[in-house]
């Protein structure tokens, strides 16, 4: 017996212990599917509207449950027999005058001719659609879920008794950020104004720019839960068909709850998801935008965020901005000159001075060898160590004043300037030189004008910095190598990401180290199809006037008259 | 059937990358060794190479013209028969994976007679196999626009090398030109001939071409180009060093190094030693990307990108075997070694089929219709 008892309940354990994982899995796969994006709140949004208004109204209203913010507005017209109407909108979303003028007012009171032969089926629908509603944007819904994403975005539905149509009127309108400076590409030269949040007002501002119907814009809804609304401009025949078809494709694999930023479509359509630099470029400004779809190109909108995706993208153009163009060209090419030697300098410039003070002392001057050898003297650390601290201490700090308030944030700067400048020195953690050199690069990675790239630098950086204090120059070298051989062989979109100094493009090295006169930038890059390269009639260069002693003669003979 | 090698490159880019590999030995390694031999009139030398070399180039060019669609390693089995091409094809290959240990041997040497003294050969030799392995791997495509984007800057810093010494230089070393007449310069010229030869390199490369009917005039460019380069090379190391030359260990090195400018442009050799070792990781990248391709096709293997880093251990075998100090480098660089072994592979290669293609009256499809 206990031999049975003992076997059976090891047995009957052992059973348990086996089953238990699979009415684990099984629960987590309900979870699973519980947790997968349903297409709506509602069980079959999808479905169609009955012709019964108050099943209709039912319907809607347990879809939104509680929520406090849908306003129904049952109620019926002034006519024999009444017509029964009900009215949804959510309200923030809407102009209220615009519901109570436009839409409400209309309805409750349709003029006498029409009152006479109102019949409470599609006449109606057709008069309320075509003489009734004072709103300029009109559109006819089938089914739930197209009358759910209309509220969502603003519109009043309006639904008849006896249709299984509603009207979406257009009355959306509601409290947005304004048109402001953009705050992470200022020019001193050039435009003011911003993408916000809104895409509609985004593209309205591209559309200003760029007054040709060419200028298409294509939306998609992507996000389960969120529904965002992504948009896709382009000039139709300069961005080409196989571009258009590859972003489209891309976009249209992204299937996610929600997307909230342009960020979250940038990592699904990217071509290499393992390389550190950004591959796409990301622009608030909507000159910088037109520029680029001047230059073939698509760029993706996203609802809710001021932040627009350039396709594709080059490593050159992440050290462009748009001042480059609008200062004289002379300037405009020093400047970006300088911009190669600051990222080449905010890459490079700590793994140098560690390579060189652990390994080769003998390549600097002697006298600097010397005063940086006497002020080393009394610090505990070696080199890289010292540096490491540095830049670590220096990150801090920048993340630090970037997230606090910005009142605090200055606070913040003064204590790490007193502290990292003064006192550091002073207690002999880490020498001048080292200090100089981390500020150095420091100012040097402000200078790149989009902070993904300046980010990607800040991290290449470290990596390094410990390539340097392993094996000196060799380990920089080696490292920059890598650097270079993933830059040539990274695509974006297909294209080149180096271009056009990864294959070498001749004709496109006119705008890339310098920008050269835009008399002379006659065609496009090689983006674009070779028959609409040509972008400027020819002979466009300046010259002083031909026969100026004539012209002379003649306005001192007209003086003297 | 997928071809092995999907990638495609320009003349260009070709061109570039033929005038990178030969420049990394001819300027490392060749004065030192013409100048052994030949003196003062060791340039005299390196201008007979070309003119020798200039058109074997043009043959080459034709060759691979001839059979657009297929590499060296595929023809030669059509013109020499199935065991014999076999063969050649596995010298040719052979060939240029030892190139490739010499290459990466040469600047582990150079490391560790300039600014490393004390790390281990073997691990800067392991890192720069590792990194040019990764670099063969990517594809010709990767690797000539690596050659293409840093072309402009080597050449710059070659062109500084050469020319900012110059107020050290004395012409007067070089004459008396010919003092001991022509004869004993022609052994010396097979040195230079072998390693300007080895635009043969390009015999892979043809069917990967762009546009296949610029090749001859890329390689004639090659020869020129590196020809031009290394005879001023050669120049300057001689009216600068004189006969010490044939000791200098990496002689652009060492020109950069006297480099003294109004006494603060100076000690500028690291950029050059920088410029330098990218040029041999490319070369090496490319030697080694025909030492994976050619196998490939030599076995009808499906893919060739997976012998990267087999390949790579051999070599990082044979560069640490290859030889034990600088000195028996020079001593392997003679013509009775260097010289017989280069040119038999290199041109000896190249005649013999180009001889056998014009008598046997073979040529390769033109059309995409067999694709091998």
């Amino acid at each position: 017996m206990f031999w049975k008892s003992f076997l059976g309940k090891l047995f009957f354990k052992r059973k348990k212990q086996q089953r238990l994982p699979e009415t684990g899995n099984e629960t987590e796969n309900n979870i699973l599917q519980e947790n997968m994006p349903s297409p709506d709140p509602a069980p079959a949004a999808s479905a169609n509207l009955s012709t019964d208004l108050d099943a209709n109204v039912a319907r809607i209203t347990a879809a939104y449950g509680e929520s406090a913010d849908l306003v129904v507005r049952e109620m019926e017209t002034a006519t024999s027999p009444p017509i029964k109407i009900a009215v949804f909108f959510i309200d923030g979303l809407v102009i209220n005058l615009a519901v109570t003028e436009g839409v409400v007012a209309p309805l409750l009171a349709p003029p006498a001719a029409l009152s006479a032969q109102a019949k409470p089926h599609p006449t109606f629908f057709e008069a309320a659609n075509k003489t009734l509603l004072q709103i300029g944007e009109v559109s006819e819904a089938q089914t739930f879920e197209d009358i759910f994403t209309g509220l969502a975005s603003g519109k009043t539905a309006v639904l008849i008794d006896k249709n299984s149509r509603a009207l979406l009127t257009g009355t959306e309108g509601w409290k947005e950020r304004g048109i402001e400076e953009p705050a992470t590409e200022s020019v001193v030269r050039g435009p003011r104004d911003s993408f916000a949040e809104r895409l509609r007002g985004n593209t309205a501002l591209l559309r200003l720019r760029l007054k040709s119907p060419r200028l298409r814009i294509e939306e998609f809804q992507l996000g389960e839960l969120t529904k965002t609304t992504v948009a896709l401009a382009y000039i139709q025949g300069l961005a080409t068909d196989k571009l258009l078809q590859e972003v489209r494709k891309r976009l249209k694999r992204v299937k996610i709850d929600g997307i909230l930023e342009s960020g979250y479509l940038e990592e699904f359509i990217e071509d290499e998801p393992l390389s550190p630099f950004p591959q796409l470029l990301r622009s608030e400004r909507p000159d910088r935008v037109a520029a680029s779809l001047l230059e073939g190109k698509v760029a993706v909108f996203t609802d809710g965020t001021p932040f627009v995706l350039l396709v594709p993208s080059f490593l050159p153009e992440f050290l462009s901005t748009p001042e480059d163009y609008y200062e004289r060209y002379f300037i405009g090419s020093f400047i970006r000159l300088i911009r190669y030697v600051a990222i080449i300098i905010s890459l490079v410039l700590p793994s140098v001075y560690v390579a060189i003070i652990t390994f080769h002392q003998e390549m600097l001057p002697t006298e600097l060898i010397l005063s940086i050898a006497s002020q080393r003297e009394g610090i505990p650390f070696p080199t890289f160590v010292e540096a490491f601290l540095l830049e670590l201490a220096f990150e801090i700090l920048r993340e630090a004043g970037l997230r606090l308030p910005r009142v605090i944030g200055q606070a913040v700067s003064i204590v790490g300037v007193i502290i990292i400048g003064q006192a550091a020195v002073q207690a002999g953690l880490v020498s001048q030189f080292m200090l100089i050199i981390v500020a150095l690069t420091a100012v040097a990675s402000f200078a790149t004008p989009v902070f993904s790239l300046a980010i990607t630098m800040r991290l290449l950086r470290f990596v390094l910095l410990i390539l340097a204090s392993t094996l000196g120059f060799f380990g920089i070298l080696a490292g920059i190598y890598t650097i270079f051989l993933h830059l040539v062989s990274l695509r974006s979109f297909g294209f080149p990401y180096l271009k056009p100094l990864g294959p070498v493009m001749l004709s496109d090295l006119k705008d890339t180290l310098v920008r050269v006169p835009f008399w002379a930038m006659r065609t496009r890059p090689r983006l674009v199809a070779p028959r609409d390269r040509v972008r400027q009639a020819e002979g466009l260069k300046p010259k002083p006037p031909q026969h100026r002693e004539r012209d002379d003669a003649k306005n001192k003979g007209g003086d003297g008259a | 059937m997928k071809p092995l090698e999907g990638g495609k490159i320009s003349p260009r880019q070709l061109y570039t990358l033929l005038v990178l590999s030969n420049l990394e030995t001819t300027t490392s390694i060749l004065p030192s060794l013409t100048v052994a031999i030949a003196g003062r009139d060791s340039w005299l030398t390196i201008l007979l190479a070309i003119i020798a070399a200039l058109p074997l180039g043009l043959l080459a060019a034709w060759l691979g013209r001839r059979f657009p669609r297929q590499t060296l390693i595929q023809y030669s089995p059509k013109l020499l028969g199935k065991p014999l091409g076999f063969l050649v094809g596995v010298f040719y290959v052979w060939f240029f994976v030892h190139i490739t240990s010499l290459v990466v041997r040469e600047t582990a040497v150079g490391f560790n007679l300039s600014v490393l003294p004390q790390t281990p050969p073997i691990v800067l030799i392991i890192i720069l196999v590792v990194l040019s392995a990764t670099t063969a791997r990517s594809g010709i495509e990767v690797i000539g626009r690596l050659a293409e984007s840093s072309f402009v800057l080597v050449l710059f810093s070659v062109l500084l090398t050469l020319f900012l010494p110059l107020n050290f230089a004395h012409f007067e070393y070089l004459q008396p030109v010919l003092a001991r007449g022509v004869l004993p310069l022609l052994p010396a010229v097979l040195i230079p001939l072998g390693l300007l030869s080895e635009f043969v390199a390009a015999n892979m490369v043809i069917p990967y071409l762009s546009e296949p009917q610029k090749a001859g005039r890329t390689l004639f460019f090659t020869v020129l180009t590196s020809g031009t380069v290394i005879l001023l090379f050669t120049i300057i190391i001689i009216a600068v060093f004189n006969q010490t030359a044939q000791n200098l260990t990496l002689p652009p090195f060492q020109l950069a190094r006297i480099i003294s400018i109004g006494n603060f442009l100076e000690r500028i050799e690291v950029i050059v030693l920088a410029v330098w070792t990218v040029v041999a990781l490319i070369k090496a990248a490319f030697f080694m990307w025909i030492g994976m391709l050619g196998p490939a096709q030599l076995f009808n293997l499906k893919g060739y990108r997976e012998l990267a880093y087999p390949l790579g251990i051999i070599v990082i075998v044979l560069a640490i075997l290859s030889y034990d100090n600088f000195a028996a480098a020079v001593s392997f660089y003679t013509p009775q070694v260097w010289g017989v072994y280069s040119v038999t592979v290199e041109i000896g290669i190249i005649l013999l089929l180009s001889a056998l293609a014009l008598l046997r009256g073979k040529k390769g499809n033109t059309l995409r219709t067999t694709e091998n």
